[in-house]
């Protein structure tokens, strides 16, 4: 167990950063204007300041994950709950987007920039770290 | 003995006297709050106030300024 | 029992602590779908069903949650009330099996009462998973009464429920109460004072040793009763009493009876009760992180603001479809009425102009109304909302409300309706009169079509962040009347902040489905009626004396309009904007629809111009703002004043809240209107 934990929490702590890292240049991106970065983050400060959160749980108490303590655990935890409400919404209003489309009947002119594609595949890359959550064996105080 | 506001989070404490008077004295003792109940502090709101504690298997939050009026020994 | 035609009757009541699953018990009992969710004080007032079983009809009153018999809220005052005075034929205690021991409490207060009580223990799925295991067999021994373990989510236990309070309603009612003996000194004084009280002959109803005993621990309702039914000279005695045995018991009477009570309960758990070690469960794993010292406050942001934009931008292609289904009706209904040989032109123009017009153009908001229930009921279910009140009961201290007075604030978002009658779980009468007067600042569902609408007109690319601005407006605006009343009229601090903290549960799609559909469809049903019925007013003031075809400017409407409309010149606002808002005094949507109706009737064949064109004319980004800003703060509906009056019971204070909504939206939108122009915008 405690080898699993040590490899899910090392990458979901990469992920974190990650996060943390789009987050910032969503933000930027806000103040200065759209750049060229994989993924398209959308220039917007509010969900830059989201990322941003989302990657500092993942990451703050990762010491303690490895420690197979339950504050760690809890830090995960959470940190797989916002990003999986967060990817979530973004999906749906994706798809909302998509729905819209067919309704009004035009071509859907996909603009990657609304959609905070960040959130989303990074919501898909970290789902290995519910395995953790669900086995919670061999944690402690 | 001390006052149950400076109990720390994650302290054990045993409730020696409920110092709350009044119609909000006797809501805490209904809900479990009396002498020589078992108490555990959970944790203080980000802002500073109120509290979080448990008590009989569940969790209640009050302010520190009531807190300060019951008095508990810390039992680890 | 009572015994009334053939079938045979039968009332029960379903009382308990809060938040235990009364309302779902009572859902599944009757098949009604009253409102759950996981926090204190869902249930407010009591709430009557019925089902039919063995032939006996049965009416099941849901009550609010009560801790104990002694109430200290309006809420509970409700349920005491019925408990004791109404005397159902069975009362079925819930009794969260996870919480046992707190509310064991209720269910001895409950016997004492006289009450005849089936006890269901409901959350046995959660008391398992915290390791416990309870004998239900010795408990009911030790209790005298049936006990039935449930999980009312899952439906489990119903059947078995549902026989328990059939065995108990037919049951011959002889005395089997459990009585707990309060030492001897103690109870030589209830005997004492339960001979007075038999001797007085408006008490008999109640069970005698329940009143001695709330005569000793100086119930005031109680106190108020016995002097009521003129035997003030019991309550003389007991005071003598207390006194006599304080001194003997070196402790205060009411603090002896809870320490007695508790101390039975606790003799009885440690027969029946094996206690799970301490785990972690989900719950403290998220109450850890969502509490949190650091991150606890950029979460709740964080989570405000997701429920936004989700209920915006999901509902875009619902709003698109309703508005393609009106537009095509607005083509059809004219030939379809011709075909069937209506050709009244005052009926055209009352279909087209009038019900497609003005009622379609209301009902695009119907998306917009659902998504926002929809999230509301999810924060509801999961319990965040109570972790929302402790975080914030801080701040809210600082403005002279309590964490408590958080919770309506929020459910205002929805409905201010429901949002006030929620604040009857706040004790303190001040406490509760603010966060009442300062509620219909929350912006309301109802307001959000207005917003829509002249944002999208005039704010092209920044609808979401100057609607957004208008919640934040109400939210500040709200910050600023509390610390007023408080300062001028309700001097004095907020009550103490006595709150339980639920578990933190997964809600289900189901539930939150039910939900978004009960408040949904009530908004369906003010379209059907209130708002219908406005935009047929506003049509048919609109196109008479005139007739169909006729200028607009020559109708009543115009008159009236033309009327008051000196008031709101110097906010730069026509005739239209004063009728709109005068008829949205009844329900806010009807804004909408009068400017839907407007539209129609002075382009009725003009393809090309939308109502958002429309707009353009008569109003320039500032005015349109300084609009928005005035049906936010003035009078939400009717509705809610309604709920003002029937909840603060005062003629007084419900004027002064429209006087002071009224007064208030005026001068912001002055400010608005004088500031933007200073700036130079148009
Ligand atoms: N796990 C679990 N949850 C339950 C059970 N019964 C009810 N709940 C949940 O408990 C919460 C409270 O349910 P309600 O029926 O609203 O409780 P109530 O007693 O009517 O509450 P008030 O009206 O506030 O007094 C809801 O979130 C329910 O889904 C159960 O048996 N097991
Ligand atoms: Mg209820």
């Amino acid at each position: 167990m405690h080898g699993k934990v040590r490899a899910i929490g090392a990458y979901s702590a990469l992920i974190g950063i990650a996060y943390m890292v789009y987050g910032l240049i969503e933000i930027l991106e806000w103040m200065i204007g759209t750049l060229q970065i994989p993924l398209s983050p959308s220039p917007d400060i509010f969900a830059g300041f989201i990322l941003i959160i989302i990657g500092t749980i993942l990451i703050y108490r990762i010491g303690s994950l490895l420690d197979m303590k339950y504050e760690g655990l809890s830090f995960l935890f959470v940190g797989l709950v916002l990003s999986a409400i967060i990817g979530i919404m973004y999906i749906l209003i994706m798809g909302a987007d998509a729905l819209d489309a067919l309704v009004v009947g035009e071509p859907w002119n996909f603009d990657p920039t609304t959609y905070n594609l960040p959130a989303i595949v990074l919501f898909i890359l970290l789902l290995p770290g519910w395995l953790i959550v669900r086995d919670r064996e061999g944690f402690g105080e | 003995m001390t006052r149950l506001s400076h109990v720390k989070p994650g302290k054990k404490a045993r409730i020696v006297h409920m110092g709350v008077k009044g119609p909000a004295g006797r809501r805490y003792r209904e809900m479990g709050m009396v002498r020589g109940e078992i108490i555990r502090v959970i944790r203080v709101a980000p802002l500073g106030d109120p509290i979080e504690i448990e008590l009989k298997g569940y969790h209640l939050s009050l302010r520190k300024e009531e807190a300060e009026l019951i008095i508990v020994k810390v039992i680890g | 029992m009572s015994r009334g035609g053939k079938t045979r009757m039968a009332k029960i009541a379903l009382a308990g602590n809060p938040n235990v699953g009364k309302t779902v018990i009572f859902n599944e009992l009757t098949g009604s779908r009253q409102h759950v969710g996981n926090w204190p004080g869902v249930t407010v007032e009591k709430k009557s069903g019925k089902y039919a079983y063995r032939g006996i009809e049965i009416e099941v009153i849901d009550l609010p949650g009560t801790y104990s018999l002694s109430p200290y809220s309006i809420d509970e005052k409700v349920a005491r009330d019925y408990i004791v005075e109404e005397k159902p034929d069975a009362v079925v205690n819930i009794v969260d099996a996870s919480n046992i021991e707190r509310n064991l409490y209720l269910t001895v207060q409950l016997l004492e009462a006289g009450a005849n009580v089936v006890v269901a223990l409901n959350m046995m799925d959660e008391a398992e998973s915290k390791g416990m295991k309870i004998d239900i067999g010795r408990l009911s021994d030790i209790l005298k009464v049936p006990v039935v373990p449930m999980v009312a989510v899952k439906g489990k236990g119903i059947g078995e429920m549902k026989d328990a309070i059939y065995e108990e309603i037919t049951r011959h009612k002889e005395h089997r109460h459990m009585a707990i003996g309060y030492g001897k000194d103690v109870e030589k004084a209830i005997v004492s004072l339960e001979e007075d009280v038999e001797r007085c002959p408006t008490l008999r109803k109640y069970r005698k040793r329940w009143v001695a005993i709330k005569l000793l621990e100086e119930d005031r309702e109680v106190i108020g009763k016995v002097k009521d039914a003129g035997c003030v000279h019991i309550v003389k005695k007991a005071e003598n009493i207390k006194k006599e045995l304080g001194k003997k018991l070196d402790d205060d009477l009411e603090t002896y009876f809870a320490d007695k009570r508790y101390e039975f309960v606790d003799d009885a758990l440690s027969i029946v009760l094996v206690k799970g070690k301490r785990v972690w469960t989900f719950s403290d794993m998220l109450d850890k992180v969502l509490t949190h010292k650091i991150f606890g406050i950029p979460i709740f942001l964080a989570m405000m603001w997701a429920a936004f934009q989700f209920t915006f931008a999901v509902a875009v292609p619902f709003m698109d479809a309703i508005d393609i289904f009106f537009q095509w009706l607005g083509e059809v209904s004219i030939p379809a009425l011709n075909s069937i040989w209506i050709t009244d032109p005052a009926i055209h123009s009352l279909v087209s102009e009038g019900i497609i017009g003005g009622l379609g153009s209301v009902l695009i908001f119907l998306p917009n109304i659902f998504l926002l229930f929809f999230v509301l009921s999810l924060m509801e279910d999961s319990g965040y909302l109570s972790r929302a009140a402790f975080v914030m009961d801080r701040a809210m201290y600082k403005i002279g409300l309590q964490g408590k007075s958080f919770v309506p604030m929020l459910l205002g978002f929805g409905c201010n309706v429901p949002a006030i009658m929620a604040t009857r779980t706040i004790e303190d009468r001040r406490d509760r009169l603010i966060t009442i007067l300062v509620n219909p600042l929350m912006s309301c569902s109802a307001r959000l079509p207005v917003y829509i609408l002249f944002a999208g007109a005039f704010f092209v690319g920044i609808e979401g962040s100057v609607i957004f601005s208008m919640y934040f407006m109400g939210i500040l605006l709200a910050i600023v009347m509390a610390v007023l009343l408080r300062r001028f009229l309700f001097r004095g601090k907020p009550s103490p902040l006595i709150m339980e903290m639920p578990p933190y549960r997964m809600p289900t799609l189901k539930s939150s489905a039910i939900h978004m559909w009960e408040k949904g469809s009530m908004f369906l049903k003010k379209a059907g009626t209130i708002i219908f019925l406005g935009v047929v007013i506003i049509w048919f003031l609109s196109t008479y004396p005139g007739g169909p075809g006729s200028d607009i400017e020559t109708s009543y409407v115009a008159t009236i309009g033309h009327l008051v409309q000196p008031i709101f010149a110097p906010l730069g606002w026509d005739w239209k904007a004063a009728i709109a808002l005068i008829f949205g005094f009844i329900a806010k949507e009807i804004v909408v629809g009068a400017y839907g109706t407007f539209y129609g009737i002075s382009n009725a064949d003009e393809e090309s111009a939308t109502l958002r064109g429309e707009l353009h004319n008569t109003f320039t980004p500032v005015s349109a703002y300084a609009f928005m800003a005035f049906v936010l703060i003035y009078v939400p509906c009717l509705a809610t004043i309604g709920t003002i009056k029937s909840e603060t019971g005062s003629w007084k204070w419900t004027l002064f809240a429209v006087a002071y909504m009224v007064s208030l939206a005026y001068m912001v939108a002055l400010v608005i209107t004088t500031v933007g122009h200073l700036l130079g915008f148009a």
